[in-house]
């Protein structure tokens, strides 16, 4: 089925670019690809140095007119392989909307989307676009949920409906995102299995230009991937971007709601907390030293269960579309049964 | 061989400082109702935060290749590799469909933005030519002193 699946694929991307060809500025295609190789003292398995050809994204647009958009990405992930003997790696489709705009004011958007939630999310795995080989864990990693498994603490993709926006006043200007979804679920693309919806916001303020931002998401649901447990995160941001520095925070609060002996919400809440904090100077225009450091706290009403993660690397721009990429993670942990291991990752991350 | 080197040296230096005092213009189409445009939404529009001009009509940018890394440094302090990454941010997040137009030859640009009236772009005032039209930025012509983007 998915070996199927790649083939229809690979054929609307070769009549897309046929098509491309011909109506050169109403459809285009882009994408990313980064590769990495990686080594831990964790175990035995973490001191084998790995090599992970981890994506390759397919962004494609098509302008219907001034007003309307269809924009699509598809991703590979960790080089997949289907065949009737063996499997491993990821396809599928990251998002798939049709956009309205009306006026730079108010946009609509029908479809996947990636949920705009904090800086990253809605970029996700488009590594050539932030500094580090990964997005900081403590915000954007598979954390526990309500009934075990993991995942992130709010929705990565969504499908619904999605107003958005920018309104401006001099120098300043405000960006919102809302929507409503299906919300988490073991079908949620096609159907909700749950009567409540998955609803989110995301605004982005900045006062003085594009040097500062602040930033504030929102999402909750019943997560029906968790026994329908009710799911809130909110979280804050802030951006200083100047000519050579670049700081950047993120904080988030998440708050899960538990299950009795029967696996049903009692409507008592995990809350979780996490944030990180990072700093980059960019010299010789090329050459960005960063350091961020994270911290997580699975349960705030247990003590001494917090994670951290301290990360130092550089990353160089060989062209403007290929980043070298190096850093060491220090992962830290208080829970007497997890020990202390350091991670080194090199990659190379590239735009086209 | 001494005359030689200095003769060179400000020829290099008169060169440079010809680099330096070159201004850059923003231009549209003639059809265009616009005359006049702020800085603050000249930055707007460059950063794809503005895509429609007032009348409704879809902004489509276009850039001339010599005057990027100038242009991008007065109106944001930017090198040209930090406006790429900010393209690519944009794109991959989808929210927006294509980096701006290169032009490596003001005219071939000054042609695209004849024939294509929702373009604006920036190039040398040395290269432009009437067949498009040259906005004010806040209310400033190229020749006032206060003139931003020089």
């Amino acid at each position: 089925m998915k070996l199927q699946f790649c083939k229809i694929l690979l054929m609307c991307l070769v009549f897309a670019l046929s098509v491309s060809n011909a109506q050169e500025n109403k459809f285009h295609i882009n994408g990313f690809f980064d590769f990495e190789a990686e080594v831990s003292n964790k175990d035995a398995a973490g001191k084998n140095w790995t090599f992970d050809q981890h994506h390759l994204n397919i962004i494609t647009n098509y302008l219907i007119d001034d007003h309307f958009r269809v924009s699509s990405e598809i991703e590979w992930e960790h080089g997949p392989l289907f065949s009737s003997s063996s499997s491993s790696g990821n396809i599928y489709l990251a998002k798939a909307f049709l956009e309205y705009k009306h006026s730079d004011a108010l946009l609509i958007r029908a479809g996947k989307f990636l949920s705009p939630f904090g800086i990253y999310n809605e970029r996700h795995d488009a590594t050539p676009t932030f500094l580090s080989s990964f997005l900081p864990q403590s915000i954007y990693g598979n954390q526990e949920q309500s009934i075990g498994g993991k995942g992130r603490l709010f929705a990565k993709h969504s499908t619904g409906v999605q107003l958005l926006g920018s309104l401006f006043w001099d120098n300043m200007s405000l960006k919102y995102q809302v929507y409503l979804s299906n919300g988490r679920g073991p079908n949620e693309n096609e159907k909700d299995n749950n009567s409540n919806k998955g609803i989110g916001w995301r605004i982005v303020f900045s006062p003085i230009g594009q040097e500062l931002s602040f930033g504030s998401s929102f999402y909750s649901d019943r997560n029906g991937n968790a026994s329908n447990t009710l799911q809130t995160t909110i979280g804050f941001d802030v951006e200083y971007n100047f000519a050579d520095e670049h700081i950047e925070a993120e904080y988030f609060i998440p708050k899960l709601e538990k299950v009795d002996g029967q696996g049903n919400p009692n409507g008592k809440f995990r809350t979780v907390n996490g944030y990180y904090l990072l700093g980059a100077y960019t010299f010789l225009e090329r050459v960005t030293p960063f350091i961020r450091f994270e911290r997580f706290d699975s349960d705030v009403d247990i003590e001494s269960n917090t994670e951290t993660i301290t990360t130092i690397g550089i990353n160089y721009s060989v062209t403007s579309s290929v980043f070298l990429k190096a850093e060491m993670q220090l992962f830290g942990f208080q829970k007497s049964l997890l020990e202390n291991y350091e991670l080194f990752v090199t990659s190379i991350a590239v735009a086209f | 061989m001494k005359k030689l080197l200095i003769i060179k040296i400000i020829a290099l230096m008169i060169g440079l400082s010809s680099i330096s005092y070159a201004q850059i213009v923003i231009v549209v189409n003639k059809s265009n109702p616009l005359n006049e445009i702020s800085i603050n939404e000249l930055k707007q529009i460059f950063l794809a935060q503005r895509t429609s001009f007032q009348n409704g009509k879809s902004i489509e940018l276009a850039e001339y290749a010599k005057s990027k890394p100038k242009f991008y440094d007065q109106l944001f302090g930017w090198t040209v590799l930090k406006i790429k990454k900010h393209w690519m941010g944009l794109i991959f997040s989808g929210m927006h469909s294509s980096t701006p137009k290169e032009f490596k030859l003001a005219s071939e640009l000054i042609e695209y933005i004849q024939n294509n009236d929702g373009v604006i772009g920036f190039m040398d005032l040395s290269e432009v030519d009437k067949r498009v039209k040259t906005l004010l930025i806040n209310g400033k012509s190229v020749n006032n002193r206060d003139y931003p983007l020089q």
